[in-house]
């Protein structure tokens, strides 16, 4: 009977374990050797030890990367969270006609970043688009060096802001409504209601939001490709994006999965910090 | 009831997908524009960038299948996307066989033994090639593409908007030394805004300007290339740029100054980001000086049908006289394609040399076919056209370098965002052309 | 009494302002696409993107879809590599998810451990060293490039599933053993009706997630044949850059299924996808 058991229980996990094997693990360890190395997209394949490393420290690109993304996190994350806070409270107040809004924010969610991307770049046009058309202005959003970044996360977070709404409305949907009622009897207005009572209660969902977002826009590439592309002079060269042009447009591989080590590290290190911080402080339940 | 239903509709998704596990695999060999090509090794395949010489390859293909059996089946790859594209591709084996290549890149492919020597390849009429295009690519000892074309530089203008100016685009010249010159007089003359006033008369709205006089702006080719050997500045020697001379950061600032002093050129804002503003400008008769190549006859052609007359004439001539610069396009071979293919590559390069493979290029207007033999064609459709091209093949006579080297296409992915930056007013030239060829050099190193 | 009213009557309106104004910020980008797409090329140059189309042209949608590198194969495409996906996906994660949560055998722990973990890889680490296996394979530019690294399940699906399916009553699952019922019977009998939410969920976040990838089949595929629908619209942006009326109908396309998808299944999008904690 045992033995049998344990047989089905090895086939039934089998392909997933093959999966993940081959294909998240494997290339894992292959990213770690090839950042040792001088490998060309077209040719040289010389041992280079910690040679990528280095030169990325050295000129520069590794550390402008970093700056950016962590830019994109804070001027992205936060704004969002609030902003889907906001839109959460405003819904489950379930109004007439909440539930058409509801489905409405979500619809950004759903579209490829990357369409979004090349729609927005289309809005964004500085002589021919519908923002400075509307707004009778010239600005150019996406070629100036101090707007870009803050254009790309605008655009991050109009499309995350009715996803993360959802969460809190789920939030908001299990504080029991007897709680809400003892305030309003002892007083209390609508914005000490939010201050002292919902964001505090609200808490195990937006550490939850944190951590994903916060993990997710250090990985942020389509929606940038189709914005900027990395540009201008790099100053929305996010780190997935450093990665793809390091790897596919200079052909330097070796520097591109040193790129993505340290990424890798550096998300490890996030989570694991975020995750012990987390548990400490709330019981969560997922389900 | 519910739940019936979902369940259904996932059984339903996984017929659909078992059904489409079985479509891809048994249509993948069929339609063999991957590299493997399947079963029918008769096939080959041919990549290029330009959409309007799609109809024209078309053409002639069809003739070297009647004529050899091999058909040849077209991929286009954007401009925009062709070099990122092709390191992945060659590296995979995923390359066509025969495909476009430019004098920025091919040094780089040649030197991992990627294309085929073309003196191993194709053995007649190879001295009837545009001396200038096998000259750029003909390097340590081989010959590493098949000429297709070139093209060179002229300027455009719409003759409606000079006349009304008194502008004769002959005479058009400029001068980065001298308070002003004869451009910048007649682009002020031929500038509007919304009020009808010129840039420097008063009140002048620069953000209402319905009415361009010429193109500035960070293209290589049309641009940044003739006006900086015009000036007398060199761009590259022995593979590293030199253009930070005195006379070239002269030649940036004196293009920049089109764009943000004079006000007579588009926003660097605009053209920056979409580098075909200016041809749209001037098809919508916004724009009245238009200096750009043949690439653009067509576009241009269409796009103005009879809404005005336009010609061609000399690119703007600066203290050296009126320089262009020519390119050449070449066709190149893939050396890595499977063996049972390298007898048609072998056949389809020897057609794509000769004059009869290269007639269409010519004679559906898409460009200079670089055989000679093939030339007449192109000149005899634009003067069915009634557009004299003469221009262009005067202007190739006396050109500029083109740019080549290992890495010469990396040198200007570093070169052209400072200049984009020098165009836009935000880096001055003094500053920006040094940076722009140290980046460059760097990456070039 | 009436003051009471009064502040209901704000409290409201700033509610439906708030409402109005994000349904408007969210829908305005999509209606200056969708107009754009409706527009004539020299009607745009002429007047401008915020003019309604006069009159509305599907020209450029007709456009895309007949020509040779149109948007046909890449919609084809896109559907195949998703279906195939998905299914596998599903089935083989629920298989592994319910060996984890209720069969014992040796190394389940550290091995569950090690999925846990792979949580952590972003696809930007790994698509480098992918391309490079996938091409010394011969794989480049095939259909099983695409869906081969997705297929065989994934490892947040697996935590999902497992976390839900040890909420499962064993005595039940035991009851039904004992009738003789095989580990497949169990699994499609009982296990999956009883967690179908949690696998809607997954279904629907694995068809939004693989429809809109880019990155990975960008880097694998080349060329028309294996194009899928967000590569073929990054094309048509790089190849019609001034061309926007063409570029928007293109996106129009990309987005459109999964727009009607979601306001099909929104009941089930907008109440399990917050309340589970997915992505």
């Amino acid at each position: 009977m045992r033995p049998r058991r344990s047989l089905l229980g090895w086939m039934l996990v089998a392909p997933a374990t093959i999966g993940v094997a081959c294909f998240l693990i494997l290339p894992v360890l292959l990213a770690l050797g090839v950042s040792f190395f001088d490998w060309d997209l077209l040719g040289t394949r010389d041992f280079v030890g910690l040679e990528n490393y280095r030169s990325l420290l050295a000129d520069g690109a590794l550390l402008n990367s970093l700056l950016v993304t962590a830019v994109f996190t804070l001027l992205s994350v936060p704004l969002s969270l609030a902003l889907g806070l906001i839109l959460a409270t405003q819904l489950v107040r379930a109004l007439p006609g909440s539930a058409v809004v509801r489905v409405i924010v979500v619809i950004p969610w759903v579209c490829a970043p990357l369409a979004l991307g090349v729609v927005w770049t289309w809005i964004f046009q500085p002589s021919t688009g519908a923002l400075n058309t509307l707004l009778g202005i010239r600005v150019e959003w996406l070629t100036d060096p101090t707007l870009a970044l803050p254009a790309v996360a605008f655009v991050a977070i109009w499309q995350n802001v009715g996803y993360i709404s959802l969460f809190f409305q789920a939030g908001l949907g299990r504080i029991p409504d007897s709680i809400y009622e003892a305030a309003r009897l002892d007083g209390a207005g609508p914005f000490q209601t939010l201050r002292h009572m919902t964001i505090p209660l609200l808490r195990p969902t937006t550490f939850f939001l944190a951590i994903t977002q916060v993990v997710a826009s250090f990985q942020v590439f389509d929606m940038v490709y189709a914005l900027t592309g990395g540009g201008p002079r790099h100053r929305t060269e996010v780190i997935a994006s450093l990665v793809y042009h390091e790897a596919f447009q200079n052909s330097h591989l070796g520097r591109a999965s040193a790129v993505a080590v340290i990424l890798f590290l550096l998300l490890v290190v996030i989570t694991v910090v975020q995750q012990r911080w987390f548990s400490s402080r709330i019981t969560y339940d997922m389900s | 009831m519910k739940r019936r239903s979902l369940l259904t509709s996932l059984a339903v998704t996984g017929t659909v997908g078992a059904l489409a596990a079985c479509s891809p695999s048994s249509s993948g060999g069929g339609s063999g524009s991957g590299s493997d090509g399947g079963g029918d090794g008769k096939t080959l395949t041919f990549r290029l960038w330009d959409e309007t010489a799609v109809d024209a390859y078309t053409e002639s293909f069809a003739a070297f299948e009647k004529e050899s059996g091999w058909t040849v089946s077209i991929d286009l790859v954007p401009w925009a996307d062709y070099w990122t594209r092709l390191p992945l591709d060659v590296a995979s084996g995923d390359a066509a066989d025969v495909y476009w290549m430019n004098s920025a890149n091919y040094v780089l492919y040649k030197d991992s033994g990627d294309l085929l020597d073309i003196t191993d390849v194709v053995t007649e009429g190879r001295d009837r090639w545009e001396k200038a295009v096998v000259d750029l690519y003909t390097r340590d000892g081989g010959l590493w593409g098949v000429p297709q074309l070139w093209d060179s530089i002229a300027l455009f203008s719409n003759s409606d908007l000079l006349e009304k100016a008194g502008v004769d685009p002959t005479t058009l010249s400029f001068d980065p030394a001298a308070d002003s010159d004869p451009l910048r007089e007649a682009g002020r003359a031929l500038t509007l805004d919304k009020a009808g006033k010129h840039p420097g008369d008063d009140g002048f709205d620069a953000d209402s300007r319905t009415q361009f006089g010429v193109n500035s702006q960070a293209d290589r080719q049309a641009i940044i290339g003739p006006m900086l050997a015009a000036n007398g500045a060199q761009w590259q020697k022995d593979d590293e740029y030199v253009f930070a001379s005195e006379q070239g950061i002269a030649a940036f600032d004196y293009m920049q100054g089109l764009v943000n002093d004079a006000q007579i050129a588009p926003s660097a804002a605009d053209t920056n980001a979409n580098g075909d503003v200016s041809r749209d400008l001037f098809t919508q008769g916004k724009l009245a000086l238009f200096q750009s190549g043949p690439y653009s006859l067509k576009t241009v052609f269409e796009g103005v049908g009879d809404s005005f007359s336009w010609i061609l004439s000399a690119p703007v001539a600066g203290p050296e006289g009126p320089k262009s610069l020519v390119h050449g396009v070449v066709a190149v071979g893939n050396a890595k394609a499977d063996d049972a293919k390298q007898e048609g590559i072998a056949k389809l390069l020897t057609w794509l040399g000769s004059a009869e493979g290269q007639k269409p290029i010519g004679a559906q207007g898409v460009a200079f076919p670089a055989h000679q033999d093939a030339q007449g064609e192109f000149v005899d459709y634009w003067d069915g056209q009634g557009v004299d091209v003469s221009p262009f093949v005067e202007a190739a006579k006396d050109a500029a370098e083109a740019d080549t080297g290992a890495k010469a296409n990396a040198g200007l992915e570093a070169a052209m965002p400072i200049f984009q930056e020098i165009f836009i007013g935000r880096t001055t030239a003094a500053e920006g052309v040094p940076q722009a060829q140290e980046e460059g050099n760097a990456a070039m190193a | 009494m009436k003051k009471n009213l009064a502040r209901r009557a704000l409290g409201h309106g700033a509610t439906y302002l708030v409402l109005l104004a994000a349904a408007l910020l969210t829908l305005a980008p999509f209606t200056v696409s969708v107009l754009t797409s409706l527009t004539s090329p020299r009607q745009l140059a002429q007047q401008g993107p915020l003019h309604l189309p006069a009159p509305p042209t599907l020209e450029s949608f007709s456009t895309l879809l007949s020509s040779v590198d149109g948007f046909v194969t890449p919609v084809a495409v896109t559907v195949q590599m998703v279906a195939v996906i998905l299914v596998g996906q599903i089935v083989f994660s629920v298989l592994a998810a319910y060996a984890f949560a209720h069969l014992r055998f040796p190394g389940r722990d550290l091995l569950f451990w090690v999925f846990v973990a792979t949580l952590m890889v972003p696809q930007v680490v790994v698509v480098v060293p992918l391309y490079l296996m996938l091409s010394e394979a011969g794989l480049r530019n095939t259909f099983w490039a695409l869906v081969l690294p997705f297929v065989l399940g994934s490892p947040y699906a697996i935590f999902l599933l497992r976390e839900n399916f040890r909420q499962m009553p064993s005595e039940l699952m035991d009851a039904m053993r004992i009738d003789g019922a095989g580990t497949l019977r169990l699994l499609w009998n009982l296990v999956v009706p009883l967690n179908r939410p949690i696998i809607v969920t997954l279904v629907l976040i694995t068809v939004v997630t693989h429809w809109n990838s880019f990155m990975w089949p960008m880097v694998i595929t080349s060329g028309p044949e294996w194009r899928t629908i967000t590569v073929a619209t990054s094309a048509l942006q790089s190849q019609y850059s001034s061309n926007w009326t063409l570029v928007m109908a293109g996106t129009t396309l990309a987005m459109l299924p999964l727009m009607l998808l979601m306001i099909v299944f929104q009941k089930q999008i907008t109440r399990s996808v917050g309340g589970t904690g997915l992505r």
